[in-house]
């Protein structure tokens, strides 16, 4: 049951009346219910797979709080009688016990989703080694991936983690802790939220609230309008386009037609479902964290990683870039770097290196395939190369008499951000890394670009009302993010109208979603791109 | 506190400390500044600092970095 259906709608309507009326305090068992109701109707294993790693994490927080308590009792009866060195053992000891139960946690957590998600990614990769071998294959696994694993895994990471580092005490009621884990609007596609954030938010019983309601399903709306009419739209020319992407005799121009769609596809899709999410939580009184901060305007690749799937860039940074950054062999390596290439590589290139690990880690998390592997890189070399080659760029824009801030440059900027993001979608979106290799060279050599106006833009299922349309919603989508960009907070203003311009405008956009929305039969308009991740 | 505003500009020459509040919050620093900040202020002051210690509130402001620094060697 994806956002996009009627069912939905109904199962939502049914939901709010649960939650409004009962009393307060019971509201976050409504919430809890329809999460479990919600994942149960999209398939009993993901249900089953989420109830293990929540239990799994709801144990392991209490025992490693209960490991810092008992050390902290200890300490305190036995302050005046233990010497420096036997506190510093005691710690010591302590804290092997919470890192035991943390391993012990992760391992099982994040081996969920390595077995289910890697399992037959690992086999295919056997099974290439052992046909050199001239050795019989491996039979490939049929086990089904769980909705959301690879969103709810970091998630429920995070919390374990966050335990042990003492950032917050550990949940003590199950229920409440399923919740958290559970909170069905992120669970397709994130954001991916963080227990402190989130969890008193659904605890509290939240009043209805007309103003916050609508609002909600006015940021709902927009998320419709991003889905159903720009980025499905869109996937009806950007599916046939990468599907002959491995052809001989692929024509380059569609490759950067493909790349420039495929684009605009994705971060519509993806932010489009991000709203529904927000839209759907707002209605409940619930702030989810932002995931999008106007990704098509970031002026380098490491500016775009701030703005694009913020929750996921922060959890890498949080559990994954800063541990690795700082830790004592990375320490040790920037020392040694220091004494043969100076202060400035000695600094930087550990950063580079742990970035590099880290992109690694983010490109294999969206699929299991090696082309999500090269993802990982392409963004990495781009990232770490800018830091590391700074000093040069300097240079450069000074010899040039290029001002920084001058908005020409930040104009090239932003253009250039895009055209790599835009290539590397390239890797991520054909099919195989061959596919993606075929377009890359046939777009730089064989590459005719009037067959697009010569009737190419017509050959993929659009006709030219539906490229009109597409382009104004485009344009209209654009121009929201460049007033949101400058401060404007689009949504807020149209809250503020008089009540017909307001009216006008929410039965506008109805109109304009049912109207001209892709969706029917043979439309499946269930799946979200990153659902699938 | 003049050593931790000494260790912030030079890693930072086009940001001025003395007005930011919001360092991490508003993005001023970047993670690779932070990993950097981090190993100059443990180098600077003979203090581990923990990923634990990594909390927008102990670096938003030159006075929180130093109020973590001082705290750590208290320890």
């Amino acid at each position: 049951m994806g956002f996009a259906t009627p069912a939905f709608f109904v199962y939502l309507a049914g939901l709010m009346l649960g939650y409004f009326l009962i009393p307060k305090r019971y509201r976050w068992m409504a919430l809890l219910a329809g999460s479990y109701v919600y994942i149960l109707l999209n398939g009993w294993h993901t249900a089953l797979f989420l109830l293990l790693a929540s239990a799994i994490a709801f144990g392991a927080a209490l025992a490693i709080e209960r490991e810092q308590r008992r050390y902290a009792e200890r300490l305190q009866k036995n302050r005046s009688q233990w010497p420096p060195e036997e506190k510093k053992a005691q710690k010591r000891k302590a804290q092997k016990r919470k890192r035991a139960w943390l391993a012990a946690a992760l391992t099982l957590i994040v081996g969920m989703l390595a077995a289910l998600k890697y399992a037959n990614f690992g086999i295919r990769n056997v099974n290439a080694a052992l046909a050199w071998l001239h050795a019989p294959p491996i039979s490939q696994v049929n086990w089904l991936l769980p909705l959301g694993i690879s969103f709810y895994t970091l998630q429920i990471s995070g919390y374990v983690i966050d335990v042990y580092r003492g950032k917050y005490a550990a949940e003590r009621r199950f229920l409440r802790f399923l919740l958290f884990c559970s909170w069905f609007p992120q669970l397709l596609q994130g954001p991916i939220s963080r227990f402190d954030a989130l969890a008193s938010q659904l605890f509290e019983g939240h009043d209805f609230c007309w103003r916050r309601a609508k609002s909600g399903a006015l940021r709902m709306l927009w998320g419709y309008f991003k889905k159903l009419v720009i980025a499905d739209r869109l996937a009806l020319v950007v599916v046939p386009l990468f599907a002959g992407g491995g052809m001989a005799d692929f024509n380059g121009a569609y490759t950067w037609l493909a790349v420039i769609l495929c684009s605009f596809q994705i971060y519509a899709d993806f932010s489009g479902g991000m709203d529904i999410a927000l839209g759907i939580s707002e209605i409940f009184g619930v702030t989810l964290a932002e995931n999008f901060r106007r990704p098509l305007l970031a002026g380098s690749v490491a500016e775009f990683w701030q703005r694009w799937h913020i929750t996921l860039g922060s959890w890498m940074r949080d559990y994954l870039f800063y541990p690795l950054a700082l830790s004592r062999g990375f320490n040790r390596l920037g020392k040694r770097l220091r004494k043969r290439f100076g202060p400035y590589v000695a600094k930087v290139a550990p950063a580079c290196l742990a970035s590099l690990m880290v992109f690694l880690c983010v490109g294999v998390w969206h699929g299991a395939e090696w082309k999500y592997f090269v993802y990982g890189c392409y963004h990495a070399v781009f990232v770490s190369s800018a830091t590391l080659l700074e000093p040069f760029y300097e240079r450069v824009r000074a010899r040039l008499h290029i001002r920084a801030q001058s908005a020409w440059f930040q104009c090239f900027r932003v253009l250039r951000t895009f055209g790599i993001v835009a290539v590397g979608r390239l890797l991520s979106r054909a099919d195989t890394l061959s596919a993606a290799s075929n377009m890359l060279r046939r777009g730089l050599g064989a590459c005719q670009m009037r067959v697009i106006w010569d009737g190419g833009l017509l050959a993929f299922g659009l006709d030219g009302a539906n490229w009109i349309a597409l382009g104004l919603a485009v344009a209209l989508w654009m121009a929201v993010d460049m007033l949101n960009e400058r401060g404007l907070a689009v949504r807020e203003r149209l809250e503020k109208q008089a009540l017909p311009v307001r009216w006008a405008a929410y039965i506008l956009g109805v109109l304009v979603v049912l109207v001209f929305g892709v969706y029917g039969a043979g439309i499946n308009t269930a799946n979200f791109i990153y659902g699938q991740f | 506190m003049e050593q931790v505003l000494q260790i912030l500009s030079e890693l930072r020459p086009d940001v001025d400390f003395t007005r930011e509040q919001l360092l991490i919050d508003d993005g001023v620093l970047d993670s690779f500044d932070v990993v950097s900040l981090v190993s100059e202020l443990a180098d600077a002051f003979d203090v581990e600092i923990g990923v634990d210690a990594l909390l927008p509130e102990n670096f938003n402001t030159p006075e929180a970095m130093y109020a973590l620094v001082t705290r750590l060697q208290n320890q």
